[in-house]
């Protein structure tokens, strides 16, 4: 099935087996779409950088699949091609911070607690049907659909440590361009979930599990550090020590190459958590946070970002999302707190892409309208759901804002981004059109 | 995205009039609230109280100075500076905030045990410590919290498990804080371990070991003799790093760590035992392994009162009122019951061992009127009651838990120096009919009993 999407095509979507027809079409029907190695000049919009002010009647100007200059006055080279946006608005693809997207649903979780040597990316798979629904170029239209270019993809989270998470573009040249960042964290979730084998029953037993856990990575480290400082001669006789994938996994941690996301939501987790850093010396990220707010302060004098969840959460039933403890501390104010005291907030989907209506993907701007319908400024939560998830997930060279040197990987709509009438019309990724919105959606 | 027009927002001119007593007593209320919730840095007196120091004799009409959340004066004939804040006490009792040197409050009862093993020296109370979350149903965090201050308690000592034979390391918090700053005074503060008919019953009724109170006690045994191995070959190896078998340290280990640092005095043991013969097992272990003890529960300690007074091992003692309730309530067997006898405070005392009185409370908020922390003051009036004398009891509910808990430079008496951590009563602090009136936790207000009630 694999070999089919990948072999001899040079463009890949993450699409099912329409992906040959959908890129003929795009390239028979919109001239400037084509394959990345021309120059293009997006001419006319309402230019959302997100990291400076908007820019009326602004520029874009992409070459080879990258952003080479935005502004007001930037001179379109003759043979670039040009794409009109009068009227219409231009920002950067959307980054959504932490999703479970093209994961099949069984295959999120380990049936152990502490599995750090699991990967995301083995699990990925885009393009599958097999969710109830459609599959597919659907499952994969649902996000470009909703002008979203790059997501975390996360192991489950009912596992103590889940495993590494991936950063992915929704749409790329081959399966393997699609990836911007793997491994990007190492994954975990508190309090322990109750139905499953072997779970620490209880906070104490989960938090002594999770230190064992590190102290036996830091041990891991200090032997294979040991071993590698030996000279040739020594490491004759030395007994090499013998790797070990979860240790390695949880090193990188140590060692801050990545950061642990640890999903928690009650104030005592997000402690618990952030102890556990502090003791460790590991980059802290908290996920989903409903009670965050309460910590505020903290969290932003030790610079410890939030990806909150959907602001709409408090609304779906318990079953759906979470025990009923939190729904006096759910607070759909939750993220504008935490911005203006300083924490850097990003405001992620959490979906599992069930592939239903393939409309999945327009939510996360529909959230960042939520947000500031509850407190926060426009451009705070335009932030949210770019630039800020992108520092966040360690991404932020390639994507999150339009600036030059950046991936050309921007959103055409046809109304301000926080309009609930608005619809994104055109995205583009590495400066190729990706999707186009067409009458059936 | 369209804007609203703000100005369509005012109030037009003829109703504003209306809005202006409102305004006022806004105004009012905003200062009044704002009067009683100082700001740390202002000179705070209260005076003309009965001041009860717990160290000292009694001062009538005394002043306490507070400022930057510390005690800065305490005395009869006080300057009050002329920039401070004064609260007037006439007529009322000041003292420290009480301490519950023993607790459950405000963890999940799920978190509470790791029942599937009876030794997790590893677990931490801290970790599963959640006061400001909701549980339990019916109650939230703010009425546990107000149950607590409703007391007038100001610290406890929260304790792991109950069911385990070592349940894990406690703290010390104090009752305020806020999320993320909560106050922790010590921790870890302890190993804490259960002896007798608990962890017996719960392990006899999976079938597995320890069922019996001889394999127990060998199982502590075999944890603290493995700990001390683990000490010794930490030490060798910090001595002579080149040597040892395999050139590597031993493993690190968080249950051994927490188990040296009982084994080199920097916590004690919390030992629940309340028959004679299991607080015997808790002092034998505790001299073998040279161990500082402390005896909770110990409903029947005052039979071996000189025993525990001679090698100055405190005693936490649980509820008087509590041996009165049924098996099933209190957790009793018919042998504990005959062990009951409610002058063991006052016959502890007496025989010199240091005692402090606790609620082992759970405090889920479920129990009803949510005035439970008013009980930790009502034990000491009934143990008053029983021939324990009044400053004794008073002093079991502050500065002698103070001292178990390690916490006696920070609080337990009003002293120069000590945390701003203080009570006003309405009336002596053993009278029944007292109420709470104010809580300080560092020179801040709390709580402040609600009129209706």
């Amino acid at each position: 099935m694999m070999r089919r999407h990948v072999s001899s095509s040079n463009s890949f979507r993450a699409g099912g087996s329409h992906w040959f027809l959908g890129v003929f079409l795009a390239s028979m029907m919109l001239p400037a779409a084509g394959w990345a190695q021309s120059t293009l000049a997006f001419r006319g919009g309402t230019v959302i950088t997100v990291t400076g002010s908007p820019i009326e009647g602004g520029v874009v100007l992409v070459r080879d699949g990258k952003i080479i200059a935005v502004g007001k006055d930037v001179s379109i080279p003759a043979d670039a091609a040009i794409v009109e946006t009068g009227g219409k608005f231009v920002m950067p693809g959307l980054v959504d911070a932490m999703t479970h997207f093209g994961i099949r649903p069984f295959g999120l979780n380990s049936q152990e607690q502490v599995t750090p040597e699991n990967r995301a990316v083995e699990a990925y798979y885009p393009f599958g049907g097999f969710f109830k629904g459609k599959g597919g170029v659907e499952a994969d239209n649902e996000l470009l659909y909703g002008g979203v270019t790059t997501v975390y993809i996360a192991p489950g989270s009912t596992q103590l440590i889940g495993g590494q998470g991936a950063v992915v573009k929704t749409f790329g040249a081959s399966y393997h361009g699609l990836i911007l960042r793997d491994p990007a964290s190492i994954d975990m979730a508190l309090p322990p979930r109750p139905p499953r084998e072997g779970t620490p029953p209880g906070r104490m037993a989960a938090l002594a599990l999770l230190r064992k856990t590190m102290i036996d990575a830091q041990e891991y480290d200090r032997r294979v550090r040991e071993y590698n400082q030996k000279s040739d001669d020594d490491k004759k006789d030395a007994e090499k020590p013998p790797r070990d994938m979860a240790n390695e996994a949880l090193q990188r941690l140590l060692h801050r190459e990545l950061p642990a996301r640890v999903e928690a939501d009650f104030v005592e987790d997000i402690s618990a958590a952030m102890r556990l850093a502090e003791e460790f010396g590991f980059n802290l990220i908290v996920d989903s946070g409903i009670a965050a707010y309460q910590l505020k302060e903290v969290l932003a004098q030790k610079k410890i970002p939030v990806v909150v969840g959907k602001i709409s959460h408090p609304f779906a039933p318990e079953y759906f999302t979470y025990p009923q403890e939190l729904h006096s501390v759910a607070d759909e104010r939750n993220a504008a707190w935490l911005t203006r005291a300083g924490v850097k907030v990003a405001i992620a989907s959490y979906a599992s892409s069930f592939g239903g209506k393939a409309t999945q993907g327009r939510w996360l701007l529909l959230e960042a309208a939520l947000a500031t319908a509850y407190g926060m400024s426009e451009e705070d939560a335009l932030k949210a759901v770019t630039i800020n998830a992108a520092e966040i997930l360690g991404v932020d060279g390639r994507v999150g804002s339009l600036e030059p040197g950046k991936d050309a990987d921007l959103i055409i709509l046809d109304g301000p981004p926080l309009g609930l009438k608005t619809w994104v019309e055109r995205v583009y990724i590495d400066g190729t059109l990706a999707y186009q919105r067409g009458g059936r959606n | 995205m369209a804007r609203k027009d703000t100005s369509a927002l005012e109030i037009p001119r003829e109703r504003r009039i209306h809005l202006r007593p409102v305004a006022a007593a806004a105004a009012v209320l905003i200062a009044l609230l704002a009067n009683a919730h100082p700001t740390a840095q202002t000179v705070t007196a209260i005076k003309d109280g009965t001041v009860l120091t717990m160290t000292g004799e009694a001062i009538r009409r005394g002043v306490v100075l507070v400022r930057d959340g510390k005690i800065l004066d305490v005395g009869r004939d006080l300057q009050i500076p002329p920039e401070a804040r004064v609260i007037d006490a006439g007529g009322k009792y000041i003292m420290p905030g009480l301490i519950d040197a023993m607790t459950y409050f405000g963890v999940r009862p799920s978190d509470r045990n790791d029942p599937a093993k009876p030794i997790t020296p590893e677990n931490r109370i801290i970790n599963a410590y959640a006061p400001f979350s909701d549980f339990m149903g019916g109650r939230g965090a703010r009425d546990r919290r107000n149950e607590i201050w409703s007391g007038g308690i100001t610290t406890i000592y929260v304790a792991p498990g109950d069911k385990q034979v070592i349940g894990g390391q406690g703290a010390v918090v104090k009752t305020g804080g806020r999320p993320g700053q909560e106050a922790v005074l010590r921790e870890p503060a302890s190993v804490d371990m259960t002896l007798g008919d608990a962890p017996k019953k719960v392990f006899a009724a999976q079938k597995k070991s320890p069922s019996t109170r001889m394999s127990v006690a060998a199982l502590i045994r075999k944890a603290l003799i493995q700990a001390q191995e683990y000490d010794q070959a930490q030490q060798r190896q910090r001595e002579k790093p080149a040597e040892g078998a395999s050139g590597q340290p031993p493993r690190r280990d968080p249950a051994n760590e927490a188990l040296v640092r009982l084994l080199r005095r920097e916590v004690p043991a919390r030992i629940e035992a309340n028959l004679p013969d299991d607080i015997r097992t808790a002092i034998r272990l505790a001299e073998e392994f040279g161990f500082e003890v402390v005896v909770d529960g110990g409903i029947g300690a005052h039979e071996i009162a000189d025993e525990l007074a001679q090698r100055k091992i405190p005693v936490v003692l649980a509820p008087v009122s509590r041996t009165y309730m049924t098996e099933v309530e209190g957790g009793h067997t018919k042998e504990l019951f005959a062990m009951v006898n409610e002058r063991n405070a006052a016959l502890l005392a007496g025989a010199g061992v240091r005692i402090a009185l606790a609620s082992f409370g759970y405090s889920t908020g479920y129990t009803g009127s949510a005035y439970q922390g008013r009980w930790l003051l009502l034990e000491a009036a009934m143990a008053a009651g029983f021939l324990l004398p009044e400053e004794e009891a008073l002093r079991a509910v502050t500065v002698n838990a103070a001292e178990i808990l390690g916490v006696a430079d920070r609080i337990g008496s009003i002293a120069k120096g000590k945390d701003a951590d203080l009570v006003i009563l309405g009336g002596h602090p053993l009278d029944p009919k007292t109420w709470v009136e104010q809580v300080y936790i560092d020179g801040v207000l709390v709580f402040e009993r609600p009129r209706s009630r």
